[in-house]
């Protein structure tokens, strides 16, 4: 990783009340960024025991390993903002998924496809937009940092389902899922995207909240569901649920 | 703002071709036979449960 800007000019420049806020929601970025690492963790064990691509596994464990590191850096932001150091919040307790009437198997593969596919997929695409609304020379760097791991944590889920070692019968329960994966996080993000400041903070990585949550939309119209159809999954039924959608 | 078919190709594509060798060509069909067969199948989905409720089947996210 490069070395991050010592100092932004755009953070010393805002406003108080702003920096305040921002403060707040690095923090509490941070903590999530813990709690998806353990999630992580939790996922490339579960892999493993899929005997999941060799590939896949390394990439899971970089990806679990990779989390806590981004929590510095939100961290680091939340320090910058505040003025302030910043504590490392508590490990909050994280449980995955039940799918409730999933096997054994299928459930691990829907943590996957759930973790992997979908969320960090949709990061991705949230990540490119603050980015994209990022001024300052930390704010941007970071953002940059983090998007670039996104990027890699996307791929074990696309790595696996790619993968022959994920068989006919378990393709076919992923694609029956998908609708049910895809509202459940989508919703995930929506009700996050609307704890953030609805009109955001200009030039701080934080769009309006309208704008973030059509690009969580955007991102499973047009890389989500085309991308579970080009690893070889069935994306029917994803593609009528997301016709069937109320526009935003 | 990189387009969405820069991120599908960044993650899905050169994501699939780590394990399956799909390459670069996003039109190219894979040619697993599990693949195939998955393409073929029809089969119902799974009710999605409203409100909260659907919310159990939710990941941890990074926001």
């Amino acid at each position: 990783m490069k070395a991050l800007p010592e100092r932004d000019p755009t953070i010393d420049a805002l406003a108080p009340e702003s920096r305040s806020r921002l403060a707040t929601i690095w923090a509490q970025r941070a903590e999530s960024e813990l709690a998806a690492g353990v999630a992580f963790a939790a996922v490339a064990r579960e892999l493993r025991e899929l005997d999941a691509d060799p590939v896949v596994l390394e990439l899971a464990d970089q990806a679990a390993a990779d989390e806590p590191r981004h929590a510095e850096l939100c961290l680091r932001l939340a320090a910058a903002y505040a003025g302030a150091p910043a504590a490392t919040p508590p490990p909050r307790a994280v449980t995955l998924p039940e799918h409730a009437g999933a096997g054994d198997a299928l459930r691990k593969h829907l943590h996957a496809a759930g973790m992997c596919c979908i969320n960090e997929s949709i990061a991705c695409a949230f990540i490119e937009v603050c980015l994209d609304d990022a001024a300052g020379p930390l704010v941007r760097a970071i953002h940059r940092e983090h998007l670039s791991d996104e990027i890699e944590h996307a791929r074990v889920g696309w790595a696996h389902f790619a993968s022959p070692r994920v068989d006919a019968a378990t393709r076919r329960e992923v694609a029956r899922w998908l609708p049910r994966l895809l509202s459940a996080n989508l919703e995930n993000w929506r009700s996050r995207i609307a704890w953030l400041p609805a009109d955001g903070i200009a030039g701080h990585a934080l769009p309006p909240s309208a704008r973030c949550f059509e690009a969580a939309r955007a991102a499973v119209r047009d890389v989500i569901i085309p991308g579970f159809a080009h690893v070889g999954i069935d994306a029917a039924h994803a593609a009528a649920w997301f016709a069937s959608l109320r526009p935003q | 703002m990189p387009s969405a078919k820069q991120l599908f190709h960044a993650i899905v594509i050169v994501g699939a071709a780590l394990t399956a060798g799909c390459g670069d060509d996003e039109s190219k069909p894979s040619t697993d036979a599990g693949m195939a067969d998955a393409s073929r199948v029809i089969d119902a989905a799974l009710p999605i449960d409203g409100g909260a409720d659907a919310r159990v089947d939710a990941m941890v996210i990074i926001l």
